[in-house]
Protein backbone atom coordinates (compact mmCIF):
# COMPACT_ATOMS: atom_id res chain seq x y z
CA UNK A 1 0.00 0.00 0.00
CA UNK A 2 1.11 3.40 -1.07
CA UNK A 3 1.03 5.62 2.01
CA UNK A 4 1.87 9.86 1.08
CA UNK A 5 3.80 11.83 3.35
CA UNK A 6 4.11 15.23 3.72
CA UNK A 7 6.04 17.17 6.67
CA UNK A 8 7.18 20.64 7.75
CA UNK A 9 9.40 20.90 10.81
CA UNK A 10 10.94 24.62 12.06
CA UNK A 11 13.96 24.87 14.18
CA UNK A 12 13.71 27.36 17.35
CA UNK A 13 16.43 27.98 19.36
CA UNK A 14 15.70 26.05 22.07
CA UNK A 15 13.69 23.27 20.31
CA UNK A 16 12.08 22.03 16.91
CA UNK A 17 8.48 21.75 16.41
CA UNK A 18 6.66 19.51 13.35
CA UNK A 19 4.14 18.59 11.59
CA UNK A 20 3.52 15.66 10.09
CA UNK A 21 0.46 14.61 7.51
CA UNK A 22 -0.02 11.05 5.51
CA UNK A 23 -2.70 9.61 3.86
CA UNK A 24 -2.47 5.85 2.54
CA UNK A 25 -5.22 4.13 0.50
CA UNK A 26 -5.49 0.39 -1.46
CA UNK A 27 -7.91 -1.71 -2.19
CA UNK A 28 -6.03 -4.78 -2.99
CA UNK A 29 -5.65 -6.10 0.40
CA UNK A 30 -6.13 -9.63 0.02
CA UNK A 31 -6.25 -12.55 2.07
CA UNK A 32 -7.94 -16.07 2.20
CA UNK A 33 -9.80 -14.83 -1.24
CA UNK A 34 -11.48 -11.92 0.61
CA UNK A 35 -10.66 -8.65 -0.22
CA UNK A 36 -10.72 -5.23 1.43
CA UNK A 37 -10.66 -1.36 1.30
CA UNK A 38 -8.29 0.39 4.17
CA UNK A 39 -7.91 3.93 4.09
CA UNK A 40 -6.01 5.55 6.58
CA UNK A 41 -4.77 8.93 7.77
CA UNK A 42 -2.03 10.33 10.23
CA UNK A 43 -1.22 14.00 11.34
CA UNK A 44 0.96 14.42 13.81
CA UNK A 45 2.77 17.20 15.62
CA UNK A 46 5.00 17.83 18.26
CA UNK A 47 7.92 19.38 19.66
CA UNK A 48 11.89 17.90 19.70
CA UNK A 49 14.42 18.94 22.15
CA UNK A 50 18.25 18.51 22.04
CA UNK A 51 19.43 16.75 24.42
CA UNK A 52 23.92 16.66 25.20
CA UNK A 53 25.39 15.62 21.75
CA UNK A 54 27.49 12.21 21.92
CA UNK A 55 29.62 10.76 19.68
CA UNK A 56 29.32 7.07 17.66
CA UNK A 57 31.56 5.28 15.58
CA UNK A 58 33.72 8.80 16.50
CA UNK A 59 31.14 10.61 14.38
CA UNK A 60 28.91 13.37 15.73
CA UNK A 61 25.41 11.91 17.52
CA UNK A 62 22.66 14.15 18.26
CA UNK A 63 19.93 12.94 20.09
CA UNK A 64 16.53 14.93 20.71
CA UNK A 65 13.49 13.86 22.40
CA UNK A 66 10.26 15.40 22.89
CA UNK A 67 6.14 14.71 23.09
CA UNK A 68 3.80 14.80 20.22
CA UNK A 69 0.02 14.50 20.11
CA UNK A 70 -0.83 12.12 17.25
CA UNK A 71 -3.99 11.47 15.84
CA UNK A 72 -4.83 8.22 13.36
CA UNK A 73 -8.20 6.90 11.32
CA UNK A 74 -8.52 3.89 9.82
CA UNK A 75 -10.86 2.43 7.70
CA UNK A 76 -12.15 -1.20 6.84
CA UNK A 77 -14.12 -2.06 4.50
CA UNK A 78 -14.35 -5.93 2.94
CA UNK A 79 -15.78 -6.12 -0.58
CA UNK A 80 -18.35 -8.01 0.70
CA UNK A 81 -22.45 -8.01 -0.48
CA UNK A 82 -24.15 -6.52 2.55
CA UNK A 83 -27.82 -5.33 2.39
CA UNK A 84 -28.71 -1.91 3.86
CA UNK A 85 -28.85 -2.91 7.53
CA UNK A 86 -25.46 -4.62 7.59
CA UNK A 87 -22.48 -3.15 7.34
CA UNK A 88 -18.71 -4.90 6.67
CA UNK A 89 -16.95 -1.77 7.06
CA UNK A 90 -14.70 -1.34 10.65
CA UNK A 91 -13.00 2.32 11.60
CA UNK A 92 -11.34 3.64 14.53
CA UNK A 93 -9.64 6.46 15.43
CA UNK A 94 -6.99 7.60 18.35
CA UNK A 95 -5.99 10.79 19.52
CA UNK A 96 -2.85 10.31 21.13
CA UNK A 97 -0.56 12.44 23.65
CA UNK A 98 3.21 10.58 23.62
CA UNK A 99 6.84 10.10 23.69
CA UNK A 100 9.62 10.55 20.62
CA UNK A 101 13.22 10.33 20.42
CA UNK A 102 15.12 11.22 17.10
CA UNK A 103 18.65 9.97 16.81
CA UNK A 104 20.73 11.88 13.91
CA UNK A 105 24.29 10.37 13.06
CA UNK A 106 26.50 12.52 10.85
CA UNK A 107 28.57 10.60 8.73
CA UNK A 108 29.99 13.42 6.93
CA UNK A 109 28.17 17.01 6.15
CA UNK A 110 26.14 15.82 3.38
CA UNK A 111 25.49 12.01 4.23
CA UNK A 112 23.11 11.69 7.62
CA UNK A 113 22.03 8.78 8.83
CA UNK A 114 18.55 9.02 10.92
CA UNK A 115 16.38 7.03 13.13
CA UNK A 116 13.20 8.15 14.72
CA UNK A 117 11.12 5.90 17.61
CA UNK A 118 7.66 7.38 18.92
CA UNK A 119 5.07 5.83 21.37
CA UNK A 120 1.83 7.11 22.23
CA UNK A 121 1.39 6.82 26.04
CA UNK A 122 -2.72 8.17 27.03
CA UNK A 123 -4.84 7.82 24.20
CA UNK A 124 -8.60 9.02 23.54
CA UNK A 125 -9.89 6.02 20.73
CA UNK A 126 -12.95 5.89 19.27
CA UNK A 127 -14.22 2.09 17.26
CA UNK A 128 -17.23 1.09 15.29
CA UNK A 129 -19.84 -1.04 17.71
CA UNK A 130 -22.37 -3.15 16.79
CA UNK A 131 -25.38 -1.91 18.98
CA UNK A 132 -26.89 -5.14 18.27
CA UNK A 133 -24.18 -7.03 19.67
CA UNK A 134 -23.34 -5.23 22.85
CA UNK A 135 -23.26 -1.34 24.96
CA UNK A 136 -20.36 -0.28 24.55
CA UNK A 137 -19.19 2.99 24.80
CA UNK A 138 -17.59 3.92 21.34
CA UNK A 139 -15.40 6.37 22.80
CA UNK A 140 -12.69 5.19 25.69
CA UNK A 141 -9.83 6.26 27.03
CA UNK A 142 -6.56 4.37 26.94
CA UNK A 143 -3.35 3.71 28.06
CA UNK A 144 -0.72 2.17 25.97
CA UNK A 145 -1.90 -1.35 27.19
CA UNK A 146 -5.14 -0.96 25.82
CA UNK A 147 -4.50 1.71 22.52
CA UNK A 148 -0.66 1.72 21.08
CA UNK A 149 0.26 3.66 18.36
CA UNK A 150 3.89 3.31 17.95
CA UNK A 151 6.79 3.54 15.02
CA UNK A 152 10.20 3.40 14.70
CA UNK A 153 12.15 4.04 11.51
CA UNK A 154 15.70 4.23 10.26
CA UNK A 155 16.95 5.73 6.92
CA UNK A 156 19.77 7.30 5.59
CA UNK A 157 19.36 11.00 4.06
CA UNK A 158 22.01 12.78 1.67
CA UNK A 159 22.37 16.18 1.10
CA UNK A 160 22.23 16.97 -2.28
CA UNK A 161 22.66 20.89 -2.29
CA UNK A 162 22.71 23.13 1.21
CA UNK A 163 19.03 23.47 1.61
CA UNK A 164 17.75 19.83 -0.80
CA UNK A 165 18.27 16.75 0.58
CA UNK A 166 16.90 13.12 -0.26
CA UNK A 167 16.05 10.48 2.24
CA UNK A 168 15.62 6.57 1.67
CA UNK A 169 14.87 4.49 4.83
CA UNK A 170 12.25 1.68 6.41
CA UNK A 171 9.89 2.49 8.71
CA UNK A 172 7.86 0.34 11.01
CA UNK A 173 4.36 0.82 12.72
CA UNK A 174 2.13 -0.65 14.67
CA UNK A 175 -1.61 0.35 15.96
CA UNK A 176 -2.88 -2.17 18.56
CA UNK A 177 -6.45 -1.21 20.06
CA UNK A 178 -7.44 -4.03 21.99
CA UNK A 179 -10.14 -1.85 24.55
CA UNK A 180 -13.01 -3.48 21.89
CA UNK A 181 -13.05 -6.59 19.69
CA UNK A 182 -9.26 -5.91 18.96
CA UNK A 183 -7.62 -4.15 16.18
CA UNK A 184 -4.09 -4.42 15.42
CA UNK A 185 -2.91 -2.61 12.27
CA UNK A 186 1.36 -3.11 11.53
CA UNK A 187 2.80 -2.12 8.78
CA UNK A 188 6.38 -1.47 7.14
CA UNK A 189 7.38 0.36 4.49
CA UNK A 190 10.31 1.64 2.41
CA UNK A 191 10.14 5.56 2.76
CA UNK A 192 11.61 7.82 0.06
CA UNK A 193 11.41 11.04 0.33
CA UNK A 194 12.95 14.90 -0.72
CA UNK A 195 13.62 17.24 2.24
CA UNK A 196 13.83 21.03 1.80
CA UNK A 197 15.46 23.52 3.93
CA UNK A 198 13.92 27.17 4.22
CA UNK B 1 -24.60 36.09 60.96
CA UNK B 2 -21.97 39.18 59.62
CA UNK B 3 -19.92 41.07 61.93
CA UNK B 4 -21.21 40.83 65.45
CA UNK B 5 -20.01 42.72 68.63
CA UNK B 6 -18.72 39.63 70.25
CA UNK B 7 -16.38 38.89 67.48
CA UNK B 8 -15.32 42.85 67.78
CA UNK B 9 -14.20 42.46 71.43
CA UNK B 10 -13.20 39.02 71.68
CA UNK B 11 -11.37 38.39 68.48
CA UNK B 12 -10.42 42.23 66.97
CA UNK B 13 -10.32 43.23 63.95
CA UNK B 14 -8.32 40.54 61.91
CA UNK B 15 -11.01 37.83 62.74
CA UNK B 16 -13.62 40.25 61.91
CA UNK B 17 -12.75 40.14 58.36
CA UNK B 18 -12.34 36.09 58.45
CA UNK B 19 -15.73 36.09 60.19
CA UNK B 20 -17.08 38.26 56.77
CA UNK B 21 -14.98 36.12 54.27
CA UNK B 22 -16.28 33.36 56.01
CA UNK B 23 -20.12 34.59 55.66
CA UNK B 24 -19.17 35.72 52.44
CA UNK B 25 -18.52 32.49 51.08
CA UNK B 26 -21.61 30.68 52.63
CA UNK B 27 -23.56 33.11 51.13
CA UNK B 28 -22.19 31.77 47.71
CA UNK B 29 -23.15 28.48 48.15
CA UNK B 30 -26.56 29.42 49.90
CA UNK B 31 -27.51 31.05 46.59
CA UNK B 32 -26.21 28.54 44.56
CA UNK B 33 -28.09 26.07 46.49
CA UNK B 34 -31.45 28.11 46.22
CA UNK B 35 -30.42 28.44 42.25
CA UNK B 36 -30.27 24.85 41.89
CA UNK B 37 -33.86 24.21 43.70
CA UNK B 38 -35.30 26.86 41.82
CA UNK B 39 -34.05 25.24 38.57
CA UNK B 40 -35.10 21.92 39.55
CA UNK B 41 -38.60 22.63 40.56
CA UNK B 42 -38.56 23.90 36.69
CA UNK B 43 -38.20 20.96 35.50
CA UNK B 44 -41.29 21.44 33.84
CA UNK B 45 -40.13 24.01 31.37
CA UNK B 46 -37.60 22.30 30.10
CA UNK B 47 -39.11 18.56 29.76
CA UNK B 48 -42.36 17.97 28.47
CA UNK B 49 -45.16 17.14 31.58
CA UNK B 50 -47.19 13.87 31.94
CA UNK B 51 -50.57 14.32 29.60
CA UNK B 52 -48.78 16.00 27.25
CA UNK B 53 -50.96 16.41 24.18
CA UNK B 54 -48.85 15.46 21.75
CA UNK B 55 -47.91 12.22 23.52
CA UNK B 56 -51.45 11.26 23.80
CA UNK B 57 -52.51 11.91 20.05
CA UNK B 58 -49.25 9.49 18.92
CA UNK B 59 -50.69 7.17 21.17
CA UNK B 60 -54.04 7.17 20.06
CA UNK B 61 -53.00 7.43 16.20
CA UNK B 62 -50.15 4.08 16.90
CA UNK B 63 -53.25 1.84 18.59
CA UNK B 64 -55.81 2.89 16.00
CA UNK B 65 -53.58 2.12 13.06
CA UNK B 66 -52.49 -1.34 13.89
CA UNK B 67 -56.50 -1.79 15.42
CA UNK B 68 -57.46 -0.51 11.72
CA UNK B 69 -54.75 -2.35 9.49
CA UNK B 70 -52.60 -5.16 11.35
CA UNK B 71 -53.42 -8.48 10.07
CA UNK B 72 -52.23 -10.71 12.75
CA UNK B 73 -53.80 -9.66 16.16
CA UNK B 74 -56.39 -12.84 16.32
CA UNK B 75 -53.47 -15.28 14.55
CA UNK B 76 -51.33 -13.79 17.29
CA UNK B 77 -54.24 -13.86 20.26
CA UNK B 78 -53.50 -10.23 21.12
CA UNK B 79 -56.06 -8.86 22.93
CA UNK B 80 -55.94 -5.09 21.57
CA UNK B 81 -58.59 -3.53 22.97
CA UNK B 82 -57.05 -4.76 26.71
CA UNK B 83 -53.74 -2.79 25.93
CA UNK B 84 -55.31 0.32 24.93
CA UNK B 85 -56.19 1.17 28.76
CA UNK B 86 -52.65 -0.11 29.88
CA UNK B 87 -50.34 1.65 27.23
CA UNK B 88 -52.88 5.33 27.33
CA UNK B 89 -51.77 5.34 31.20
CA UNK B 90 -48.27 4.66 30.56
CA UNK B 91 -48.71 7.82 28.30
CA UNK B 92 -50.06 9.72 30.55
CA UNK B 93 -47.35 9.01 32.88
CA UNK B 94 -44.65 9.44 30.67
CA UNK B 95 -42.62 12.86 30.56
CA UNK B 96 -40.32 13.78 27.94
CA UNK B 97 -38.67 11.30 26.43
CA UNK B 98 -40.57 8.43 28.31
CA UNK B 99 -42.99 8.66 26.07
CA UNK B 100 -40.48 7.19 23.26
CA UNK B 101 -40.05 3.94 25.47
CA UNK B 102 -43.69 3.30 25.98
CA UNK B 103 -44.03 3.70 22.25
CA UNK B 104 -41.61 1.12 22.09
CA UNK B 105 -43.21 -1.07 24.30
CA UNK B 106 -46.50 -0.55 22.29
CA UNK B 107 -45.16 -1.82 18.95
CA UNK B 108 -42.96 -4.67 20.44
CA UNK B 109 -46.36 -6.03 21.85
CA UNK B 110 -46.91 -7.33 18.08
CA UNK B 111 -43.59 -9.36 18.39
CA UNK B 112 -43.26 -8.33 14.26
CA UNK B 113 -40.13 -8.43 13.06
CA UNK B 114 -41.11 -6.27 10.67
CA UNK B 115 -42.29 -3.23 12.61
CA UNK B 116 -40.29 -0.11 13.29
CA UNK B 117 -40.19 3.38 14.08
CA UNK B 118 -38.24 6.21 13.48
CA UNK B 119 -37.72 9.55 15.10
CA UNK B 120 -37.68 12.78 12.90
CA UNK B 121 -34.62 12.55 11.11
CA UNK B 122 -33.67 9.58 12.99
CA UNK B 123 -32.69 5.98 12.16
CA UNK B 124 -35.10 3.23 12.24
CA UNK B 125 -35.56 1.60 15.63
CA UNK B 126 -36.95 -2.25 15.25
CA UNK B 127 -38.61 -3.10 19.31
CA UNK B 128 -38.64 -7.06 18.29
CA UNK B 129 -36.86 -9.08 16.31
CA UNK B 130 -37.61 -13.14 16.09
CA UNK B 131 -35.74 -15.56 18.43
CA UNK B 132 -34.30 -17.83 15.30
CA UNK B 133 -32.61 -14.44 13.71
CA UNK B 134 -30.57 -14.08 16.86
CA UNK B 135 -29.82 -17.63 17.19
CA UNK B 136 -28.40 -17.25 13.82
CA UNK B 137 -26.48 -14.38 13.34
CA UNK B 138 -23.23 -15.43 13.91
CA UNK B 139 -23.70 -19.38 11.72
CA UNK B 140 -23.23 -17.81 8.38
CA UNK B 141 -19.80 -15.67 7.78
CA UNK B 142 -18.99 -14.46 3.98
CA UNK B 143 -15.14 -15.03 5.11
CA UNK B 144 -15.46 -18.88 6.06
CA UNK B 145 -17.46 -19.23 2.75
CA UNK B 146 -14.44 -17.62 0.89
CA UNK B 147 -12.35 -20.49 2.42
CA UNK B 148 -14.14 -23.15 0.04
CA UNK B 149 -12.90 -21.18 -3.21
CA UNK B 150 -10.06 -20.58 -5.00
CA UNK B 151 -10.26 -17.15 -6.52
CA UNK B 152 -12.42 -14.19 -5.21
CA UNK B 153 -15.67 -13.79 -5.84
CA UNK B 154 -17.36 -11.20 -7.71
CA UNK B 155 -19.17 -8.41 -6.23
CA UNK B 156 -22.60 -6.76 -8.28
CA UNK B 157 -22.16 -3.08 -9.16
CA UNK B 158 -25.35 -2.49 -6.48
CA UNK B 159 -23.56 -4.77 -3.80
CA UNK B 160 -26.34 -6.73 -3.09
CA UNK B 161 -25.56 -9.80 -4.67
CA UNK B 162 -21.94 -12.26 -4.75
CA UNK B 163 -21.26 -14.83 -6.93
CA UNK B 164 -18.73 -17.68 -8.06
CA UNK B 165 -17.57 -21.04 -9.28
CA UNK B 166 -16.17 -23.28 -6.49
CA UNK B 167 -13.33 -26.05 -7.02
CA UNK B 168 -16.19 -28.73 -7.92
CA UNK B 169 -17.86 -26.58 -11.20
CA UNK B 170 -20.99 -25.58 -8.67
CA UNK B 171 -22.35 -22.36 -8.98
CA UNK B 172 -22.52 -20.03 -5.82
CA UNK B 173 -24.55 -17.27 -5.27
CA UNK B 174 -25.43 -15.34 -1.90
CA UNK B 175 -28.11 -12.71 -1.72
CA UNK B 176 -28.14 -9.92 0.54
CA UNK B 177 -30.42 -7.54 -1.02
CA UNK B 178 -34.13 -7.92 -2.45
CA UNK B 179 -34.82 -3.84 -2.49
CA UNK B 180 -35.29 -1.78 -5.18
CA UNK B 181 -34.67 -3.50 -8.41
CA UNK B 182 -31.12 -4.28 -8.49
CA UNK B 183 -31.93 -7.78 -9.19
CA UNK B 184 -34.31 -7.21 -12.18
CA UNK B 185 -30.93 -5.93 -13.86
CA UNK B 186 -27.83 -8.49 -12.08
CA UNK B 187 -29.29 -11.83 -11.84
CA UNK B 188 -29.43 -12.27 -15.88
CA UNK B 189 -25.72 -11.79 -15.99
CA UNK B 190 -25.14 -13.61 -12.92
CA UNK B 191 -27.24 -16.64 -13.96
CA UNK B 192 -25.39 -16.30 -17.51
CA UNK B 193 -21.80 -16.67 -16.08
CA UNK B 194 -22.67 -19.62 -14.09
CA UNK B 195 -24.75 -21.40 -16.96
CA UNK B 196 -21.85 -23.90 -17.35
CA UNK B 197 -21.46 -25.38 -14.19
CA UNK B 198 -23.31 -28.47 -12.30
CA UNK B 199 -25.55 -27.09 -9.94
CA UNK B 200 -25.99 -23.61 -8.15
CA UNK B 201 -26.60 -23.13 -4.48
CA UNK B 202 -28.58 -19.92 -3.71
CA UNK B 203 -27.28 -18.67 -0.35
CA UNK B 204 -30.20 -16.51 1.77
CA UNK B 205 -28.81 -16.82 5.22
CA UNK B 206 -28.99 -13.66 6.63
CA UNK B 207 -31.29 -11.61 4.34
CA UNK B 208 -33.91 -9.14 6.10
CA UNK B 209 -36.63 -8.27 3.11
CA UNK B 210 -37.14 -6.27 0.19
CA UNK B 211 -39.57 -6.60 -3.09
CA UNK B 212 -41.62 -9.02 -5.14
CA UNK B 213 -40.56 -7.94 -8.15
CA UNK B 214 -36.60 -8.98 -7.10
CA UNK B 215 -37.82 -12.49 -5.74
CA UNK B 216 -39.74 -12.84 -9.47
CA UNK B 217 -36.39 -11.89 -11.04
CA UNK B 218 -34.62 -14.90 -9.29
CA UNK B 219 -37.41 -17.48 -9.57
CA UNK B 220 -37.81 -16.53 -13.34
CA UNK B 221 -34.43 -18.38 -13.92
CA UNK B 222 -35.21 -22.02 -13.05
CA UNK B 223 -38.89 -22.17 -14.66
CA UNK B 224 -39.88 -23.33 -18.27
CA UNK B 225 -43.75 -22.52 -17.57
CA UNK B 226 -45.40 -19.51 -15.91
CA UNK B 227 -45.82 -20.20 -11.86
CA UNK B 228 -48.43 -19.27 -9.49
CA UNK B 229 -47.50 -17.21 -6.42
CA UNK B 230 -48.50 -18.24 -3.13
CA UNK B 231 -51.49 -16.32 -2.08
CA UNK B 232 -51.43 -12.98 -0.67
CA UNK B 233 -53.94 -10.82 1.35
CA UNK B 234 -53.94 -7.08 1.47
CA UNK B 235 -55.96 -5.03 4.25
CA UNK B 236 -57.98 -8.57 4.37
CA UNK B 237 -59.01 -8.93 1.10
CA UNK B 238 -56.92 -11.62 -1.37
CA UNK B 239 -55.17 -9.86 -3.91
CA UNK B 240 -54.52 -11.84 -7.33
CA UNK B 241 -50.75 -11.14 -8.52
CA UNK B 242 -49.81 -12.11 -12.40
CA UNK B 243 -47.81 -15.72 -12.23
CA UNK B 244 -44.40 -16.13 -12.17
CA UNK B 245 -43.27 -16.17 -16.62
CA UNK B 246 -40.06 -17.35 -17.25
CA UNK B 247 -36.91 -15.92 -18.76
CA UNK B 248 -33.73 -16.49 -20.44
CA UNK B 249 -31.40 -17.54 -19.29
CA UNK B 250 -33.29 -20.75 -18.15
CA UNK B 251 -31.10 -22.65 -15.96
CA UNK B 252 -31.71 -26.76 -15.57
CA UNK B 253 -29.24 -28.29 -13.10
CA UNK B 254 -29.93 -29.02 -9.28
CA UNK B 255 -30.51 -26.08 -6.98
CA UNK B 256 -29.84 -25.86 -3.43
CA UNK B 257 -30.89 -22.80 -1.32
CA UNK B 258 -29.78 -22.15 1.95
CA UNK B 259 -31.53 -20.74 5.03
CA UNK B 260 -31.10 -20.03 8.47
CA UNK B 261 -32.91 -18.46 10.98
CA UNK B 262 -31.71 -14.88 9.63
CA UNK B 263 -33.60 -15.05 6.58
CA UNK B 264 -36.43 -13.21 6.39
CA UNK B 265 -39.82 -11.38 4.29
CA UNK B 266 -38.76 -11.29 0.87
CA UNK B 267 -35.81 -13.96 1.28
CA UNK B 268 -38.42 -16.30 2.67
CA UNK B 269 -40.82 -15.85 -0.23
CA UNK B 270 -38.12 -16.56 -2.55
CA UNK B 271 -37.34 -20.00 -0.91
CA UNK B 272 -40.94 -20.82 -0.47
CA UNK B 273 -41.39 -20.50 -4.08
CA UNK B 274 -37.93 -22.31 -5.45
CA UNK B 275 -38.88 -25.04 -3.07
CA UNK B 276 -41.91 -25.71 -5.25
CA UNK B 277 -39.73 -26.78 -7.92
CA UNK B 278 -37.86 -30.65 -8.66
CA UNK B 279 -34.49 -29.55 -8.91
CA UNK B 280 -34.34 -26.93 -5.80
CA UNK B 281 -34.21 -28.32 -2.55
CA UNK B 282 -33.61 -26.03 0.88
CA UNK B 283 -31.07 -26.75 3.35
CA UNK B 284 -30.56 -25.21 6.40
CA UNK B 285 -32.62 -24.41 9.32
CA UNK B 286 -35.99 -22.62 9.46
CA UNK B 287 -36.06 -19.46 8.70
CA UNK B 288 -37.21 -15.93 10.50
CA UNK B 289 -40.59 -15.97 10.05
CA UNK B 290 -41.94 -12.55 8.74
CA UNK B 291 -44.90 -12.94 6.66
CA UNK B 292 -46.18 -9.05 7.19
CA UNK B 293 -45.91 -7.58 4.00
CA UNK B 294 -47.27 -4.20 2.79
CA UNK B 295 -47.91 -2.12 -1.00
CA UNK B 296 -47.80 1.61 -2.09
CA UNK B 297 -51.29 0.79 -3.88
CA UNK B 298 -53.84 1.41 -3.11
CA UNK B 299 -51.95 4.39 -0.70
CA UNK B 300 -54.38 3.41 2.83
CA UNK B 301 -52.20 -0.13 2.01
CA UNK B 302 -48.78 1.96 2.36
CA UNK B 303 -46.86 0.62 5.97
CA UNK B 304 -45.22 3.53 6.83
CA UNK B 305 -47.36 5.76 8.98
CA UNK B 306 -46.63 9.14 10.21
CA UNK B 307 -47.73 10.36 13.60
CA UNK B 308 -48.86 13.26 14.66
CA UNK B 309 -45.70 14.73 16.02
CA UNK B 310 -43.57 13.35 12.81
CA UNK B 311 -42.88 10.16 14.45
CA UNK B 312 -42.67 7.55 11.89
CA UNK B 313 -44.18 4.11 12.90
CA UNK B 314 -44.41 1.11 9.94
CA UNK B 315 -47.29 -1.21 10.38
CA UNK B 316 -47.97 -4.12 8.00
CA UNK B 317 -51.00 -4.32 6.02
CA UNK B 318 -51.39 -7.24 4.46
CA UNK B 319 -49.58 -10.85 4.14
CA UNK B 320 -48.21 -13.82 2.13
CA UNK B 321 -49.28 -17.56 2.64
CA UNK B 322 -47.25 -20.56 2.27
CA UNK B 323 -48.46 -22.79 -0.77
CA UNK B 324 -50.36 -25.31 1.71
CA UNK B 325 -52.50 -21.94 2.64
CA UNK B 326 -50.79 -21.36 6.56
CA UNK B 327 -49.50 -18.31 7.47
CA UNK B 328 -45.35 -18.54 7.61
CA UNK B 329 -45.60 -15.12 9.89
CA UNK B 330 -43.62 -16.42 13.16
CA UNK B 331 -43.77 -20.44 11.97
CA UNK B 332 -41.12 -20.07 8.94
CA UNK B 333 -40.47 -21.46 6.33
CA UNK B 334 -38.93 -25.20 6.51
CA UNK B 335 -36.25 -26.70 5.17
CA UNK B 336 -36.20 -30.14 3.31
CA UNK B 337 -32.92 -31.02 4.71
CA UNK B 338 -32.47 -29.35 8.60
CA UNK B 339 -28.76 -29.29 8.66
CA UNK B 340 -27.87 -26.63 11.79
CA UNK B 341 -24.62 -24.59 11.61
CA UNK B 342 -23.18 -23.25 15.27
CA UNK B 343 -21.27 -20.13 16.05
CA UNK B 344 -18.45 -22.53 17.23
CA UNK B 345 -18.03 -24.03 13.78
CA UNK B 346 -17.96 -20.71 11.90
CA UNK B 347 -15.54 -19.68 13.80
CA UNK B 348 -13.20 -22.37 13.36
CA UNK B 349 -13.63 -22.09 9.44
CA UNK B 350 -16.49 -24.96 8.73
CA UNK B 351 -19.87 -24.04 6.89
CA UNK B 352 -21.63 -26.98 7.40
CA UNK B 353 -24.58 -25.91 5.65
CA UNK B 354 -22.45 -25.15 2.36
CA UNK B 355 -20.18 -28.32 2.72
CA UNK B 356 -23.62 -30.29 2.56
CA UNK B 357 -25.07 -28.42 -0.58
CA UNK B 358 -21.32 -28.71 -2.40
CA UNK B 359 -21.64 -32.88 -1.84
CA UNK B 360 -25.40 -32.89 -2.50
CA UNK B 361 -24.69 -31.55 -6.20
CA UNK B 362 -21.77 -33.66 -6.83
CA UNK B 363 -23.75 -36.79 -5.66
CA UNK B 364 -26.87 -35.70 -7.89
CA UNK B 365 -24.67 -34.86 -10.91
CA UNK B 366 -23.07 -38.38 -10.29
CA UNK B 367 -26.26 -40.30 -10.06
CA UNK B 368 -27.28 -38.58 -13.51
Amino acid sequence: MLQYYVGWAREHNKYVYRLNFSYGFSDQIKNNNARTEITQVFLTQGFLYPLRDKKLFSKELNLFIGASTDFIYFLNKPVVAVDGFDFSQSHAAMLSVGLNADAILRISNKFHVESALSTSILSFAFRSVDNEEDNESPAKLLTLIKGLNSSFDLGVRYFILNKLSIKAGYEFMLLNISAWEPLTLAGDYLVVGIIYRF
Amino acid sequence: MGTTNIGRRLFGRRYHLQILTIFMKKLGTIFLITIFGCLSGCRDIYVNPAGYDENLADFEATWNRINDVYPFLKFKNIDWDALYLVYQKRTQEAQGDEFIQVLNDILAELRDGHIYFEMKGGAQIYPWYPARYFKDKHTYDPFVVRKYFDRELTVTESGSAEYGILPQNIGYIFLSDFHDDYLVHEFPTIVNSLINTGGIIIDIRQRRGGTSQNVEAVVSHFIQEPLAWPKFFLLDQSIVIDPIQPKEPFYSNPVIVLVNGSTFSAGEICTEVLKQLPAVTAVGDTTGGGGVASSGNPPEARGEYILPSGKLIYIGTGYFEKYDGQPFEWVGILPDIRIVNTSEEIENGIDKQLEYAIQFITLENCNR
